[in-house]
């Protein structure tokens, strides 16, 4: 569709994000500034509670509390169980019925951190600094388990446990106090509060320093480093347990032309060389995957990568497309802050 | 304990009687302090005491903006909150000495969620004069001392404009100001108390009530909004030692990736 219409789909996924991250950020003008007007309180990206201007919550805040609040105080104390659980379910639910319409690409889509991130690419691209074309395999392979351990221990782990007793209460919602997307958003929305070192206890001081520490690393990271947060963020462990329900979907149609290039996996923000070597599946959706459609538009094979809403096609490989996005992207990359490269 | 909520008392109740000039017309709801073994728990209702209850009645709304009489003439006003999640507001109204008194304080509830937004219960006309929190704090946060708390001030639903309001502390503070043409007024909460043990678990909130009187066609109105807030988390958080930190991050990521430890760094990536 797009490289019939002569869209660069990056450009108008970048647009997208901007209104997403405006919406995100400030959206409580429209929908309102409590809790209960939010669009969802369980958004599936990480759009921060803690701003007070912000359109929703993300749903990892709710997760925590229900752990540490609902189910682990019954699992210690003895009570209804299930009871303990409807909040956990309700939210799940609501989570579910938001990710079918979008799968992952509300991560490549509608994510503020997400689009932050490329911003800093960008701005480190336009300052000219030399760019990493991709991590070494064997370090992504080390980096991917990451994302499982902070969505089972951060999001389930840990405030379970608090809320048992077995692990403080600073410790009932430990990824709400170390995500950057918390600094991010407050301060962009003015707020400067989020952005410092608590000494209200040990653990809080540790988890508030972590925080900071991170912000900065990944402010540094971006800027040579595609997506450097995205890699161990767990909502993009959350969307991999349930990528098969998803509307949207990444499909391959392999050809042996395929093997010899692997431009599509160059292209990938999230180093998933799985896009270029899977030649057996047609589903080609990975855990890592953010959809931004990237490998779809590097793609110079007619029709081998597809990006479809349910079984029609949105954006199909065009050798037409891959050329002018090609030269795009060239021109792009050459102009820098200080000239022509 | 006990003692501790009588100084309370008596202090708001002197400083009120400072700005007013009229102790005896001071209408306040404020939390009853727990007896010393029985502690609030989860489920149980609580029990909030009304300064200036002769010859009031009181009413609770709920989120849905249901109305419940909880009777009249109560010093000890009992609130649950029904099953009902969210903001609720007491609301005590007499008739003293010709003036029309009211007293409000908005109290969250835990149960289920009712799809009412708290707006619909600032929105509604709970008193002739009447104090509303632009906003109230959002679900499960405080009012905080050192940062600003806005205000509507309405008379017969409508926005009382260059009204003076006062805002009183239960640390003996207190601030003047003025509302706007559109009947809102901003306050700082008085930084006034510090706290011995770091963190908002450690500390119990202290007390604000918001004060103003009108006279219209010789009929004389007052009203009270009582609230609670924490004490300025400035005292165990410092920003500037996080912003320092981010400055340590990333000059470490700039480091690490000076180093280059990700693989083809010498070349440009074309994609
Ligand atoms: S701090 Fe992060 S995880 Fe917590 S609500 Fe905000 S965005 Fe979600
Ligand atoms: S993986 Fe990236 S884009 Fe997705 S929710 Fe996490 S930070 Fe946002």
């Amino acid at each position: 569709m797009f490289g019939y219409l002569n869209i660069n789909l990056s450009l108008v996924r970048k647009l997208v994000q901007l209104c997403m991250f405006v919406f995100m950020v400030y959206g409580s003008t429209i929908v309102g500034y409590y809790a209960a007007d939010k669009l969802s309180n369980a958004l599936p990206a990480l759009s921060c509670a803690y701003d007070t201007q912000t359109a929703d919550y993300c749903t990892l805040i709710p997760f925590q509390h229900q752990m540490g609040h609902r189910i682990g105080p019954v699992v210690a104390a003895g009570g209804n169980i299930l009871q303990a659980f409807m909040p956990f379910f309700i939210t799940l639910a609501t989570f579910l019925g938001l990710f079918v319409l979008l799968n992952k690409a509300f991560c490549g889509w509608v994510c503020p951190l997400g689009f932050f991130q490329e911003v800093i690419a960008m701005i480190g691209q336009k300052l000219g600094l030399k760019k990493t074309e991709s991590l070494d395999g064997a370090l992504v392979k080390r980096i991917r388990p990451v994302k499982w351990l902070m969505l089972s221990v951060l999001i389930f782990g840990l405030p379970i446990l608090s809320g048992i007793g077995f692990v403080s209460h600073d410790l009932g919602d430990p990824f709400c106090q170390i995500c950057p997307s918390r600094i991010l958003t407050t301060l962009a929305t003015g707020d400067t509060a989020q952005l410092n070192v608590n000494t209200a206890s040990p653990v809080v001081m540790t988890l508030s320093i972590l925080a900071d520490f991170i912000f900065g690393l990944i402010i540094a990271l971006a800027l040579t480093i595609r997506q450097p947060f995205c890699r161990i963020c767990p909502m993009l462990a959350l969307h991999a347990v349930f990528k098969k329900i998803g509307l949207v979907r990444l499909v391959k149609n392999a050809k042996p032309r395929c093997e010899k290039c692997g431009l599509c996996a160059r292209a990938c923000p999230m180093d998933i060389k799985e896009i270029h070597t899977d030649m057996q599946h047609k589903d080609v959706l990975f855990s890592d995957c953010t959809l931004c459609g990237r490998c779809v538009e590097f793609c110079p094979d007619k029709d081998v990568l597809q990006m479809k809403y349910a079984f029609f096609p949105i954006i199909s490989a065009d050798p037409q497309y891959f050329k002018r996005r090609k030269k795009s992207q060239t021109d792009w990359e050459q102009k820098t802050l200080f000239g022509k490269k | 304990m006990r003692r501790k909520h009588l100084v309370d008392q008596l202090l708001l109740t002197s400083i009120l009687y400072l700005t007013t000039l009229d102790a005896s017309a001071i209408m306040t709801i404020k939390p009853r302090p727990a007896e010393p073994g029985h502690e609030h728990h989860r489920g149980m209702g609580k029990v909030f005491t009304l300064t200036g209850f002769e010859n009031s009645t009181i009413r609770q709304v709920t989120p849905d903006l249901d109305i419940i009489n909880l009777g009249a003439n109560q010093q000890q006003i009992p609130f649950k909150s029904m099953g009902k999640d969210n903001y609720h507001a007491l609301v005590a109204t007499r008739n003293h000495n010709g003036v029309e008194e009211t007293a409000i304080r908005y109290i969250y509830g835990r149960g289920k969620p009712t799809g009412h937004s708290p707006k619909e219960l600032t929105d509604l006309q709970k008193s002739t004069l009447e104090i509303v929190p632009d906003p109230i704090p959002r679900e499960h946060w405080h009012y905080k001392a050192g940062h600003e708390a806005a205000f509507i001030v309405r008379y017969k639903h409508q926005p009382l404009a260059s009204i003076a309001v006062s805002l009183a502390t239960s640390h003996a503070s207190i601030v003047n100001a003025r509302t706007d043409a559109r009947g809102r007024v901003v306050f700082t909460v008085p930084d006034d108390y510090k706290v011995d043990k770091p963190g908002r678990r450690e500390n119990k909130p202290a007390e604000l009530l918001v004060h103003v009187k009108h006279q219209h066609n010789e009929k004389n109105y007052a009203t009270w909004l009582a609230a609670d807030y924490e004490a300025n988390p400035a005292q165990w958080k410092n920003t500037q030692m996080g912003a320092l930190v981010a400055t340590g991050g990333f000059i470490f990521g700039a480091f690490i990736t000076g180093l280059g430890l990700t693989n083809n760094s010498s070349k440009r990536r074309e994609l």
